[in-house]
């Protein structure tokens, strides 16, 4: 895929000051996805993702968050130093966001209808009202919603129903840019593959690159170009699909991908990695994967290990990559 | 209850305490209420030693020499428009307001919470007939049934309180039962109930402790409004009669003679409003201690 | 919508009937003879016997509480004791008073009311939140008598901007007289809507959809207006109507305070002589009031919450199962 850089973010660092003391959500995060390319964002709860997602489109609520230091390039704009009016030209239309929570995502007082209204209007002031409802009904159709449907309310929709008709808000101003935080988790397997499927296509079809926040490492392997791991609110491995999945450098993304069954290997028991994730309000000084790690020594507990390059475009943040090869 | 989880419980009502310490309004209107239980013994100590005498000499007997006399180093609140002395007036006035407040809710809070338990507990047609009956003394503005109890029976003490515990029985009923049916089908209580425990047992030792925290709650900010009414209800000369001194009545005596002396008007209602304040400071800081989840 | 409407008027029907029994079965235990009391001191025993007659008083309690709600839906409300003018007209007399006085109070609530809680939610723990919420404890905590003593003190008798007594005849002294009794009357309103309206649009802040609709780029102030706004409503209005119940009692107050002639007043003065088919005609009167306002309130619930409103349509298998789920 040879096509340009659609947004980097260098160096993003966020804290959230609450009574019980600094939340450190991320600590210094770099990553960029080309035009029309996937990434997987990979972690537990709690390592950042959404954080990063916010982050990106400046949605953190302030107070209590602040976003301390990093810069997110957008078409080479660096749209952190952007105004809040212009940020809301960005918002919705070149870059826009799926939460996670389709039953609570959408404005019960309003129809569906109105709610895609809402974002194409608010980019397209010249619309008129007949051309609008045209767009919505074509939006909605592309999601896969029969237009006589325009006019109900969210609760009169099903989970997966929902979580299409956010899509088609987030969809609706053709975005380059596509942040999904967890799109399927809160729907039924069977409803996650299509409503995955129906992502996929769309995306295809707008050329829209897409973040793609996921726990869940099959649904990431099936549709990402290129995945990066968090942890501690640091990516901790980087690289493409196979990368990861073939190759695993950090011994947290082995971890990851040790705990989960597999249907070719023979494996008796699965292999969970042992302990929690560190209080982010109090990191240790080290790799803060190290209270967890069997390859960890002395060493790993003193300094924060850089993210360095194995192979062209594989980023692994661990001084132990080579005590890690042997052992396996 | 085992050790343990008599240990949790405790440490439950701890933590509330903890919070509750730490929420410097609560804790001021907290202490203003303490400091009116003080007074309000210290009167009631004064008038068993003197056998009433000092309360006659100074609290009713008028001296209409001095009337309307503004507050000076020896009346500090001024003297009213008989000649008696405000602040005295407004000390001893204490017992009749947060007296009666309080015994009005704890009759309100035992009848609402039986009604309401058993009527979340049966459910059914115990809960429709219980209910409905509740409805219809919400449906009557709880001023004017204390009007018609007061106006049926006459202004006495004891009517003026029956009247306004009437009035807040149809809440506390609603309060436990909303709790009594989320406790009701936790899976504890189905145990209990397949380890052989009766009814009264559930209800007594499993259902009441789980209602407690909105019930405080809600009764300390319902003292605040029956203090309020009962003041209302003197205002307009159907609660306590003069000479009691009551603050209600005191401003309702005192309309007569806003023109000539301000303080006769000010000290009464400051006393109600600050009385208010804190119950209302306090019954905020009891929600957000004993509910963090509540608090915004 | 117009079988919801229905609805909620045949299930209050049973509450009102409920209301009437209550009111009369206390009234009805007054103690003293009403003939007695009509026909004064020098009434002969004979003459009290046959007004006794004439006013059914010797028939059983349940008999005389059918026949006033016969006579009630014919709407009689049977005569005053005091000066036999019929107890209905003159209540529809001093309605219009109360109901000018207790609008008036709404108004000034719902205006103070949702801009200073919307404010505080917007701007929470800043200063402004702060002021403003120690405010509305003080106006919550102000009885309502006393804050009217104050206002009249001040600017009726100390600076004469208003009339402190009584309600002005003609458009502009009307308004003239009514602003102190409705700043009185709405003030406790006032900071019960504030103080409701900046928790609910707190709660309304923190929904997920308030995000969605940020990352639409929709400004700040659309989505206070069309998201967040909205949807703090059906609390608001909910605390707006209970606030109505207390607002007749404030009425009350208020209206002594002020001498405004309205049917508190006329309540309070019909007590004093004991006039019981008075009072209980103005009680009944005013209760049934406050169940039509709650009935309103809960209308306006089903036109801003569509929840509510397809619960009560005719709804399609689909469209059930999703209200179900």
């Amino acid at each position: 895929m040879g096509s340009s850089e659609l947004i980097r973010v260098e160096d993003l660092e966020i804290h959230y000051e609450t009574d019980d003391g600094v939340v450190y959500a991320l600590n210094g995060v770099s990553l960029h996805v080309k035009e029309g390319e996937t990434l997987g964002l990979v972690g537990e709860t709690g390592a950042g993702k959404t954080t990063l997602a916010k982050g990106i489109l400046r949605l953190i609520p302030s107070p209590p968050g602040k976003i301390v230091g990093g810069k997110v390039f957008f078409e080479g704009e660096d749209i952190l130093s952007y105004s809040e009016t212009e940020m809301h030209k960005i918002r919705g239309n070149a870059i826009s966001m799926v939460f996670q929570d389709p039953m609570t995502s959408l404005n019960p007082v309003m129809t569906v209808g109105d709610q895609i209204a809402e974002v194409i209007a608010v980019h397209n002031p010249d619309l008129g009202k007949e051309e609008l409802r045209e767009r919505v009904i074509a939006i909605l159709a592309k999601v896969g919603i029969s237009s006589d449907r325009i006019d109900e309310y969210p609760h009169q929709f099903s989970g997966g129903m929902k979580q299409r008709v956010i899509i088609a808000i987030a969809l609706a101003c053709n975005p380059k840019l596509l942040l999904a935080d967890e799109p399927t988790t809160a729907l039924d397997v069977t409803i996650q593959a299509q409503v995955l499927d129906m992502i996929q296509t769309l995306k295809k079809e707008l050329n829209t690159a897409m973040i793609l926040i996921s726990h869940d490492l099959g649904v990431v392997a099936q549709t990402c170009d290129r995945v990066a791991i968090i942890y501690a609110g640091r990516i901790v491995e980087e690289g493409d699909l196979r990368d990861i999945f073939k190759n695993p450098r950090h011994p947290y993304t082995i971890g990851l991908l040790e705990s989960i069954p597999s249907l070719t290997k023979e494996t008796k028991r699965l292999n969970p990695i042992k302990g929690l994730m560190p209080d982010p309000t109090n990191l240790p000084p080290g790799c803060p994967f190290a209270p967890r790690c069997n390859y960890a020594c002395e060493e790993c507990s003193k300094a924060v290990p850089e993210l360095e390059e194995v192979n062209p475009g594989h980023l692994v943040r661990c001084i132990r990559i080579d005590s890690v090869e042997e052992v396996r | 209850m085992s050790e343990a989880v008599k240990k949790t419980q405790r440490s439950l009502w701890m933590d509330a305490w903890r919070r509750l310490r730490k929420n410097r309004l609560a804790m001021i209107g907290l202490g203003f209420i303490l400091l009116l239980v003080v007074l309000a013994l210290f009167t009631v100590a004064v008038d068993i030693v003197t056998k009433g005498t000092f309360y006659d000499e100074h609290v009713i007997k008028q001296n209409l020499r001095l009337r309307l006399q503004g507050p000076s180093a020896e009346h500090i609140f001024g003297l009213d428009e008989f000649g008696r002395d405000i602040f005295l007036r407004v000390i001893w006035a204490i017992r009749y307001s947060l007296f009666m407040g309080t015994v009005a809710i704890a009759i309100s809070v035992v009848i609402g919470s039986f009604l309401g338990a058993i009527a979340g507990f049966y459910g059914k047609v115990t809960d429709n007939v219980i209910m409905r009956i509740m409805d219809i003394f919400l449906a009557i503005p709880s001023m004017l049934l204390a009007l018609a109890i007061v106006a049926a029976f006459g202004t006495s003490l004891t009517n003026v309180l029956m009247a306004i515990a009437i009035s807040y029985v149809p809440t506390f009923a609603r309060t436990v039962r909303a709790s009594v049916l989320t406790v009701k089908d936790q899976e504890y209580i189905e145990a209990a109930r397949a380890l052989g425990a009766s009814d009264a047992r559930i209800i007594g030792k499993y259902i009441i402790p789980n209602c407690l925290a909105p019930l405080i709650v809600q009764a300390s900010l319902g003292v605040a409004g029956a203090i309020l009414s009962i003041a209302g209800l003197s205002f307009l000369g159907l609660g306590i009669q003069p000479p009691t001194p009551e603050w209600g009545s005191m401003l309702s005596n005192a309309r007569s003679y806003i023109r000539d002396g301000w303080h006769i008007t000010v000290i009464p209602g400051l006393m109600i409003m600050l009385t208010i304040l804190s119950l209302n400071l306090l019954g905020d800081g009891l929600r957000d201690a004993l509910d963090p989840r509540l608090k915004n | 919508m117009w079988k919801y409407i229905l609805k909620r008027l045949l299930m209050m029907i049973p509450v009102l009937l409920g209301v009437t029994f209550i009111v009369f079965f206390i009234m009805s235990m007054t103690p003293g003879d009403p003939a007695a009391i009509i026909l004064g001191d020098q009434a002969t025993p004979e003459a009290i016997a046959q007004l006794r007659e004439e006013l059914r008083l010797n028939d059983p309690l349940l008999l005389r509480y059918v026949q006033y709600i016969v006579d009630m839906l014919h709407g009689d409300f049977g005569e005053s004791y005091k000066n036999g003018i019929s107890v209905a007209s003159q209540v529809l007399d001093k309605f219009p008073n109360t109901a000018i006085l207790a609008i008036a109070g709404i108004l000034v609530a719902l205006a103070i009311g949702i801009p200073v809680g919307i404010i505080s939610a917007r701007k929470q723990y800043s200063a402004l939140d702060n002021v403003s919420m120690v405010f509305s404890l003080i106006g919550v905590s102000m009885p309502v008598f006393w804050l009217g003593l104050l206002l009249s003190l001040l600017f009726a008798l100390k600076l004469g901007w208003f009339p402190s007594q009584g309600m002005g005849k003609g458009f502009l002294p009307l308004l003239r007289s009514l602003v102190l009794p409705a700043i009185t009357l709405g003030t406790g309103s006032a900071a019960t809507v504030a103080r409701m309206t900046r928790s609910s649009m707190l709660e309304v802040i923190r929904q997920d959809y308030i995000s969605t609709a940020r990352a639409k780029g929709l400004a700040e102030k659309v989505i206070t207006k069309r998201h967040m706004f909205r949807n703090a409503l059906i609390p608001i209005v909910t605390a707006v109507g209970l606030q109505f119940g207390h607002l007749l009692g404030g009425a009350m107050l208020t209206e002594t305070v002020f001498s405004w002639p309205g049917l508190g007043r006329l309540m309070i003065d019909s007590l004093n002589s004991k006039d019981i088919p008075m009072v209980l005609g103005s009680v009944l009167f005013m209760t049934i009031m406050f169940s039509f306002v709650n009935l309103a309130v809960d209308i306006v619930y089903a036109f801003i919450d569509p929840r509510i409103r397809s619960l009560y349509k005719k709804a399609g298998f689909r469209k059930r199962r999703a209200i179900a789920a």
